[in-house]
């Protein structure tokens, strides 16, 4: 009866501006603020930088991969290599094809972590104006 | 316009309804998923050995599958791995080397970037087998980044590889093999499924299609310009079509061309229907304005999105005179 009143003379008992703003909050931290309290342990460069250097071994690891495979399917050439001393052209071939592939997977990695730096820091912004308009109500 | 009101009215309805039971039909969405992997395994792999005791049972595939909905979409992939590793093992060493080496070049150079769109390489064998394979890229290009096209490929490639080891297998296990050394066995598998792989040109367009359809349609979504997502769409169906017909000229693939056009218009017409209950706006009532402040001119465009007001029922009481007063 007494709310009915209240909403009557326009006095509303819940503020809805400050359960919009504390509901859009409360989603970011159970969701991709989870995420993001990782990356706000780092520099904005320092985290492009730690990512680079994952993919440099994940890369490297992955190179290694593929080479296995090409001296498991060259097996028997490969072997006459090593025993005729001509393995010039099979190490130019590998270091040519680790610094192009290498190359690609960095640019691709710089990228990706690029970008996901700069969707951290517009997400932290909204965060934080929220946050500051919050603070304001109360 | 009563028609389009209503079909409005339906997307409406089926939001809220999807909302409503999104904590229901997310998981059977996982489970339907897994299973029809698993069960694609089990047919593709299972089939050609000795009868599997342990994944041949589909009372296990349904427990795994409904264990796989309770998770996110990378543990379904772990899961669907295992299972393949093991079918292989059971099958050929070789082929299950080369499988090794394929999800560990997965793992170390796709689930790196810790990708939100597992669910597209999961949902490409599926599709495959349904002929809906053209539907995906076009999917993964609307709903996620130009990344999806890495898990475009890697669905493509593991699909392409069951079929493969599928195929070359009574090559494999042939006499004329069994009479080789065991090492020199190995060497000639090995080989043979590499060389299946890397000459297997029909295979190689596909993933260049299906990779550059996504790249296409990606582009084209995010342009700012009316019906962005139409003319994503077209595109992508296009681009897709002629780098298979190109693709097919060049390298004499012979590839069927009626499963190519029925997969593609059904890609275009399913990749509408997304459209319609993601993307619904009423271009018609477009809004631009203009304005500024001390630092900058500000060109706002606003689309409004299509809404139907909900039917205003008029309840009408009929009541008999006097009834009021007996009351």
């Amino acid at each position: 009866m007494l709310r009915r009143e209240l909403i009557r003379r326009g006095i509303r008992m819940l503020d809805e501006r400050k359960i919009r703003l504390m509901t859009r909050m409360t989603v970011y931290e159970k969701g991709r603020g989870i995420g993001d309290d990782r990356m706000a342990k780092y520099f904005r460069n320092d985290y492009v930088f730690a990512g680079i250097v994952g993919s440099f071994v994940t890369g490297t690891l992955a190179w290694g991969i593929c080479a296995a495979v090409y001296c498991g399917y060259y097996f028997e050439q490969l072997f006459f290599s090593v025993y005729e001393d001509t393995l010039a052209p099979v190490l130019r071939l590998a270091v040519t094809s680790y610094a192009a592939f290498m190359g690609f997977f960095l640019l691709i990695s710089l990228l990706v972590y690029r970008r996901r730096s700069i969707a951290y820091r517009n997400r932290r912004m909204m965060y934080e104006q929220d946050l500051d308009e919050l603070m304001e109500i109360y | 316009m009563n028609e389009s009101r209503g079909l409005y009215r339906f997307r409406e309805n089926t939001v809220q309804l999807y909302k409503r039971l999104e904590y229901l039909l997310v998981p059977v969405f996982r489970f339907a998923v897994s299973l029809s992997l698993l069960l694609l395994l089990r047919r593709h792999l299972g089939a050609l050995g000795p009868a599997d005791a342990v994944f041949g049972s589909t009372l296990l595939n349904v427990i795994l599958a409904l264990v796989c909905s309770m998770f996110p979409p990378g543990c379904t992939a772990l899961i669907a791995s295992l299972v393949m590793l093991w079918y292989l093992y059971r099958l050929s060493l070789e082929a299950t080397a080369i499988c090794a080496a394929l999800l560990l070049l997965c793992l170390l150079l796709y689930f790196r970037f810790s990708p939100k769109d597992t669910m597209i390489l999961l949902l490409m064998p599926v599709a495959y087998a349904l002929n809906l394979h053209y539907a995906v890229p076009v999917f993964a290009g609307l709903l996620f980044g130009p990344g999806a096209a890495a898990a475009v490929i890697f669905g493509l490639l593991f699909t392409k590889y069951v079929l493969l080891v599928e195929e070359s297998l009574p090559a494999i296990g042939s006499t004329a093999q069994a009479a080789l050394p065991t090492g020199e066995r190995l060497i000639a598998n090995f080989r043979s499924l590499i060389d299946g792989m890397v000459q297997d040109k029909s295979m190689i367009i596909l993933a260049a299609a299906l990779a550059l359809t996504v790249v296409i349609v990606c582009f084209f979504r995010h342009l700012i310009m009316a019906h962005a997502w139409t003319v994503a769409i077209a595109a992508g169906c296009i681009i897709e079509l002629l780098v298979l017909l190109a693709g097919d000229m060049k390298f004499d693939t012979n590839i069927d061309l009626t499963k190519v056009f029925v997969g593609i218009v059904l890609a275009f017409v399913l990749a509408q229907i997304l459209r319609f209950f993601v993307y619904n706006v009423d271009f018609l009532r477009i809004e631009s304005v203009q304005f500024e402040d001390e630092d900058y001119y500000y060109y706002v465009r606003a689309i409004p999105k299509t809404m139907v007001l909900p039917p205003v029922t008029n309840v009408e009481h009929f009541s008999q005179p006097g009834a009021k007063e007996r009351e």
